[in-house]
């Protein structure tokens, strides 16, 4: 591998990489569309697409491995393979997050609605602009972007745990919907953890940029 | 003496000779400059033709509607038109860059690794970009030079939004008169179906069913009567008969007629504001069938005790009616489709008793439209609405004077 090709390697990277955190977001979008609509049939498949996921990620893992044996990268470019290779990993599990949501659409297509669902799309919403922003930031290798990034994850918690409370509220008013509400809960689950993640892709940029790894501080002043 | 002779006979030889040769490099040097000549010429309408094809291209493309994207055979941004400048919100830092980097799109990427991988011409039809609220159609071709290699991918993105808004518009809008045409039919036919078997001996029942279906008949004939009525106006095949009035006094009119109704129905009705004149410049036939259907449809939407009230002031360059009422109110989302034909906010009310054709208020806008006016709608669900049309004023003898 020449010197060129290897230039060009790291940038084929960079754009699969790219390629996967907008196919990852597409996923989580129709994931909870699916469910919003009770559509069965695009809930299953987004569980067929699962499987392209996991393949883009053997992908890269591939191309990481390959650069370490034959370019031993240094420095910049070898936070920048390392680093690759566990966003991909992220990348990856996001998109079990989004299919476990599929799963529950499909165990909730044949009960009746426990009520209309407005937060869960609004956690998916902040979900995937925040991995949008974040692989934005990757693309720029912008730190403070990144830590902006990482500090939205907030929402998602707050919105987390509101959630729960509701469900908690129609679970002891109604035992015949605990059912319905644990599926829901587990959505919501799956979605903040999706949040998680994305800030996991966070750090791994404020890495990869500064070669410190360390989690960003609270910001204090209140943005 | 001989010698002397021959040396003269040589050294003419050689002037002959060397004239000839001159003579022969001058006519090679004229070639040369014409076809130098030649070659300026040709390679001037060369540059001109060049010209002219960059400036087709430029102005074709940069002013083509859909988006357009030329990417290198490495996949990296080459060129982007303005109209996908504006789509994608991409700036001149983003050429040369890879195409995932600069329009992060999942469906894109996927019609654009397509043609890379396959080198079939992909379309991908109908595709939301995330986060947008857009229907987008994308189209790539491959650029390759006479051997076949890639030279570059051409992406052509077009917006597909209005279209759709429209194919549904068009598709309620059928789905719509058929239910409006067939529910008064099939009352009929029951209706008539149970004469036949043998209702029409009894002669109360009689009457009541011929009552029945007559109401029904002339809900139909109103229907066609404002499906044709809106058709006419929609192709301006309507003559309108423009001349100044005094809006005030048609709007005094209206509210006098309609009273009674309103009475009955536990609202009060008035003319509010002051009393100054406002003169417009319309059909007042056709401005009064305007204000009388907002009116009518303001005692409709409107529960006991309410009030409803028209107001008449003079507007920049026109004349603005306002009717509004403290009725249900329309939800905000729905406030953009009111003016859609047979568009009903409240789907509940469709076999109401008193519920029009669902063609009012289409006919209403297309009305102050011809006029060349306008029809807005505001409203809080719950408080109530406000229709204000605005129509041209006037021009009085003064102003004329001062044109």
């Amino acid at each position: 591998m020449t010197r060129l090709s290897y230039e060009q390697s790291l940038d084929e990277l960079q754009q699969e990489l790219l390629s996967m955190g907008a196919a990852v977001g597409k996923q989580i979008h129709e994931a909870v569309e699916a469910l919003k609509r009770r559509d069965v049939s695009a809930a299953e498949a987004v569980i067929a697409r699962d499987a392209e996921i996991d393949h883009m990620r053997y992908e890269l893992e591939e191309r990481c491995v390959e650069l370490f044996a034959t370019q031993n990268p240094m420095a910049r470019d070898l936070r920048t393979v390392t680093s690759a290779l566990i966003i991909s990993n992220e990348l990856e599990r996001m998109g079990d997050y989004a299919e476990g949501i599929c799963k529950v659409a499909l165990k909730l297509g044949q009960e009746p609605p426990l009520k209309p669902l407005i937060d869960i799309p609004r956690m998916s919403q902040i979900a995937q602009d925040m991995l949008k922003r974040c692989m934005q930031a990757f693309t720029d290798r912008d730190v403070r972007a990144a830590e902006r990034v990482w500090r939205d994850d907030d929402q998602l918690d707050e919105l987390y745990q509101q959630i729960l409370r509701e469900l908690l509220g129609y679970m002891i008013e109604d035992p015949k919907s605990i059912t319905r509400a644990t599926y829901l809960l587990w959505v919501a689950h799956n979605l903040e953890r999706i949040g998680d993640r994305v800030s996991n892709i966070a750090e791994r940029i404020i890495y990869m940029a500064t070669g410190r790894l360390e989690i960003p501080q609270p910001d204090l002043t209140g943005r | 003496m001989e010698w002397l002779l021959l040396t003269l006979a040589v050294c003419l030889l050689l002037l002959a000779f060397t004239a000839y040769r001159l003579g022969q490099r001058g006519r090679d040097l004229t070639l040369l400059e014409c076809e130098l000549h030649l070659e300026r010429d040709r390679r001037s309408t060369a540059q001109e033709e060049n010209a002219f094809l960059t400036g087709i291209n430029r102005s074709f493309v940069g002013q083509a509607r859909p988006a357009m994207l030329l990417l290198d055979a490495a996949g990296k941004l080459r060129y982007f038109n303005p109209a996908a400048a504006r789509l994608f919100k991409l700036s001149t830092s983003m050429q040369g860059k890879p195409i995932i980097e600069a329009v992060p799109d999942h469906d894109l990427n996927l019609v654009i690794q397509n043609i890379f991988r396959t080198g079939e011409a992909p379309q991908k039809s109908d595709f939301r970009p995330l986060g947008r609220d857009l229907v987008l159609q994308a189209t790539a071709d491959a650029i390759r030079n006479e051997r076949g290699h890639l030279l570059g991918v051409t992406v052509v993105i077009e917006d597909m939004t209005e279209l759709h808004r429209l194919e549904l518009v068009r598709r309620e809008f059928v789905a719509n008169i058929s239910h409006e045409l067939r529910t008064p039919l099939a009352t009929i036919k029951a209706l008539v179906e149970t004469l036949e078997a043998g209702a029409v001996e009894e002669k109360e029942r009689a009457v009541d069913f011929l009552a029945k279906m007559n109401r029904e008949l002339d809900r139909l004939a109103a229907l066609v009567r404002d499906l044709l009525e809106l058709s006419r106006i929609e192709s301006r095949r309507i003559s309108l008969d423009l001349h100044p009035f005094d809006m005030r006094e048609l709007a005094r009119d209206t509210v006098e007629l309609l009273r009674p109704t309103a009475e009955r129905a536990g609202l009060t009705l008035a003319l509010a504001g002051e009393d100054q004149m406002a003169e417009a410049m319309a059909d007042p036939d056709r401005t009064k069938q305007v204000l009388l259907n907002l009116v009518q449809n303001a005692i409709k939407f409107t529960s006991a005790p309410g009030e409803i009230s028209v107001t008449v002031k003079p507007a920049e360059a026109g004349v603005e009616v306002a009717v509004r009422d403290t009725g249900v109110g329309i939800p905000e989302h729905e406030l953009p489709r009111i003016f859609e034909r047979f568009y009903k906010v409240d789907k509940s009310r469709v076999h109401d008793e008193n519920s029009g054709t669902g063609l009012g208020l289409a006919i209403a806008k297309h009305l102050t439209n011809a006029m060349g006016g306008t029809l807005r709608a505001e409203s809080v669900e719950g408080k109530g609405s406000t229709f204000t049309f605005r129509l041209p004023a006037a021009v009085t003898a003064n102003e004329e004077v001062a044109v």
